[in-house]
């Protein structure tokens, strides 16, 4: 329950001590000092009696004697001696008769808070012989003994509250300072930050904290160390991996490329990059079929370079291949973008034409094929000639295979080259192009 | 008839001799002084030392003051002839008188003493005759005015028989009537002019006694006449002065004057020995 009020360490340890310092104060208050103001009345009453005890006996031989004016005198004395703390003295014989005083005076005010009322017998051998009564006013003897009361009464509270200072501060200082340092500390931990000096740790229960909360700090920085080690090698595997894999997909894109690259010299021409005979063979057979579905013309054409072989022989194969590879890109600048141009082998490539029109537009591809072959070689010095001879066979009019096509354009080629060379042939020669083609071949030589 | 000269002259000298002796053992002589004890030891003392220092530095005598205990061991001691010198009541002198021959010397010749008998003032009593058989009360068995005398003459004059009860003092005997635990009280007026007012007002006088003369200074007779005519002289000399009247007044002696046995032997005839108690 306790532990549950809403209040810091230094808050409880502060409770108790308000707490029996308030007990201590109220005792002090109003159980001790009633107390002592009890007794001092009680020791002022016994001081009464004993004052009247003392001058008893000499009332008594003034009484037995009626020597009235020596029992006067003394009376008379003795309260003028007590004026202050003696009222309404007087003397009353066996016969309850009043003695003293003879007349009765104007008497002063009782205050009863402060008038003891109080008896003396007078008695000799028992006999009794009259009686005293009076009036204690112990207000004086009630002030002066509550001042000494209240002074010491402060002084004892100051006394305690002196102490309980001095304890709070001692409690400052061996609990809530350390634990308060501890708590600062464990936040500084709790930040990370473990250089941290704790506080003198002493022999007792925060002492024992103190030096726990020290090991545990160590504990965890070595924990903490040796987790950073391990960390920092499970970082280095990991980069380690990174690199492997970097490395393993480098080779694989090496190896992608290679397979690229030998898949592309399966299908391409290395040196003119344009498909090699199989792909162009695959190509024209998806040409052919397509053709054969919309029933349209495909053009096949057999071209052989005329005049490569002197180039090959008189600059080297190095410069041939050059010529070569020019030769294909102005072939395939000349064809349409639908046309596909393969390299055959040698200085021989097909090119086929899908969905031509075998009027106009067939004879103005071949004249411009031609003319572009023919265009001079600036890299090469000299006289270096390239002609074209271009044998061409239509599906479906001359054959309808692809071999057939083939061998019927070579076929045309090989007339084309024996008419001169530079020159388109058709393996058919329809009436429409035939004279016309030769022509144009020739002109195109000119 | 030379050895009748020589046993003359032997007598001359010698009692020039003698007288001389006597005349230094004069001298020498502490005179003792009797004071009666009707105060306590030390006020009669205060009172009475610096009357005897005058009378030293004046008669060139020395005097011891004598105290005695109570008024019976006074009473003895004069009646020894104890003392040279004494201050005594008029029925003490008469006493003494009439036993060692004590010559009164000085006394207060400014009044006379009577006794007063008194009774509450709203009593019915009026007169000694209604107190037969009733408490009065006296300061004393001794005392001359407030008692002897007026024990006598209630007697005598009276013919009543009260029951006396002795209460000490003066001032006793007027509370012991003001309370109601006599009847009748008989003191001096002088004693009765010195109670307070109230008390006074509340008493009245029925009976006062015949006037007598107060306290003397009496000397023994065997005292040399010149030491007792130098020291009356001295003590008439000293009422002469402011300092003087006021050293006796607290004895209490007003107005000094002469005094003889002339003053007391009224009292001789009274039988007042009859009513004094030893």
């Amino acid at each position: 329950m306790y532990s549950d009020l809403p209040m810091g360490i230094r808050g409880k340890l502060i409770l108790p001590i308000l707490f029996a310092f308030i007990v201590f104060a109220a005792i002090l208050h109003y159980y001790w000092a009633p107390l002592q103001v009890n007794h001092a009345r009680d020791i002022f009453v016994q001081q009464a009696g004993k004052e009247l005890t003392a001058m008893e006996s000499g009332l008594i031989r003034n009484l037995l004697t009626r020597d009235y004016s020596a029992l006067f005198a003394t009376l008379d004395i003795q309260k003028k001696l007590h004026r202050d703390n003696w009222s309404q003295l007087r003397l009353y014989n066996e016969d309850n008769k009043r003695i003293y005083p003879l007349y009765e005076e104007a008497s002063d005010k009782i205050d009863h808070s402060f008038h003891i009322p109080y008896r003396h017998e007078l008695k000799l051998n028992g006999d009794r012989l009259g009686y005293i009564d009076l009036y204690l006013n112990w207000r004086n003897e009630y002030e002066s003994t509550n001042q000494r009361i209240l002074q010491l009464e402060l002084f004892l509270i100051l006394t305690a509250f002196l102490l309980s200072v001095l304890l709070l501060a001692w409690q400052h200082k061996s609990v809530v300072s350390p634990i308060n340092k501890l708590q600062e500390m464990a936040e500084r931990m709790a930040r990370g930050d473990f250089n941290i000096s704790l506080p003198e740790a002493g022999n007792d229960e925060v002492g024992k904290l103190t030096r726990t909360f020290d090991l545990m700090r160590r504990e965890i920085m070595s924990y903490q160390q040796s987790l950073e080690t391990a960390h920092q090698e499970t970082k280095n595997a990991l980069s380690a991996v990174a690199k492997k894999n970097a490395e393993l997909e480098k080779e694989i894109n090496q190896r992608k490329k290679v397979e690229e690259q030998l898949a592309t010299m399966a299908m391409y021409d290395s040196l003119t990059t344009l498909p090699n005979r199989r792909l162009l063979i695959k190509e024209a057979e998806k040409l052919l079929a397509a053709a054969r579905r919309t029933g349209k013309h495909t053009v096949f054409m057999f071209i052989d370079l005329d005049g490569f072989k002197a180039i090959n022989d008189q600059h080297g194969h190095d410069t041939g291949d050059n010529v070569l590879a020019e030769m294909a890109r102005r072939l395939r600048d000349s064809v349409r973008e639908i046309d596909t141009v393969g390299r055959f082998g040698g200085d021989e490539f097909i090119v086929v034409l899908p969905e031509c029109n075998i009027g106009g537009e067939l004879k103005s591809i071949c004249e411009r094929i031609i003319k572009e072959i023919c265009n001079p070689l600036t890299t090469i010095e000299g006289d270096a000639v390239i002609g074209a001879s271009i044998g061409i066979a239509i599906y479906p009019d001359d054959a309808t295979s692809i071999q057939d096509l083939i061998s019927m354009a070579d076929q045309a080629m090989y007339t084309a080259k024996q008419s001169g060379g530079n020159r388109y042939a058709f393996i058919s020669t329809p009436d429409r192009t035939n004279s016309s083609t030769y022509k144009s071949a020739q002109d195109h030589r000119m | 008839m030379r050895l009748w000269l020589f046993l003359h002259l032997c007598i001359i000298y010698s009692m020039i001799l003698i007288s001389g002796q006597a005349h230094s053992l004069e001298q020498d002589k502490t005179y003792v002084f009797g004071v009666v004890p009707q105060f306590e030891a030390n006020k009669l003392r205060n009172i009475w030392q610096p009357v005897i220092n005058y009378l030293e530095s004046e008669t060139g005598y020395r005097f011891r003051i004598k105290g005695s205990p109570t008024i019976p061991d006074f009473e003895s001691e004069f009646m020894q002839g104890d003392f040279d010198f004494a201050y005594m009541n008029p029925y003490h002198i008469m006493l003494a008188n009439r036993k060692k021959g004590y010559i009164p010397l000085v006394k207060d010749a400014g009044t006379t003493l009577y006794g007063v008998l008194v009774v509450t003032k709203d009593s019915s009593i009026s007169q000694i005759s209604e107190l037969n058989g009733s408490t009065v009360a006296f300061p004393a068995p001794n005392a001359l005015g407030a008692s002897l005398l007026m024990r006598q003459e209630i007697a005598d004059k009276f013919n009543t028989r009260i029951i006396p009860t002795y209460v000490k003092t003066h001032d006793s005997v007027y509370l012991n009537v003001l309370l109601g635990e006599a009847v009748a009280g008989a003191g001096v007026q002088k004693t009765l002019d010195q109670q307070r007012p109230e008390y006074k007002s509340a008493l009245k006088i029925i009976h006062k006694t015949r006037e007598f003369s107060p306290h003397p200074i009496a000397a023994h007779p065997g005292v040399p006449e010149e030491v007792r005519q130098a020291v009356k002289t001295a003590l008439l000399k000293l009422g002469k002065t402011d300092e003087g009247r006021k050293v006796l007044a607290r004895v209490p002696i007003m107005q000094i004057g002469e005094t003889s046995m002339e003053d007391y032997l009224p009292l001789e005839t009274l039988g007042l020995e009859r009513f004094y108690v030893q």
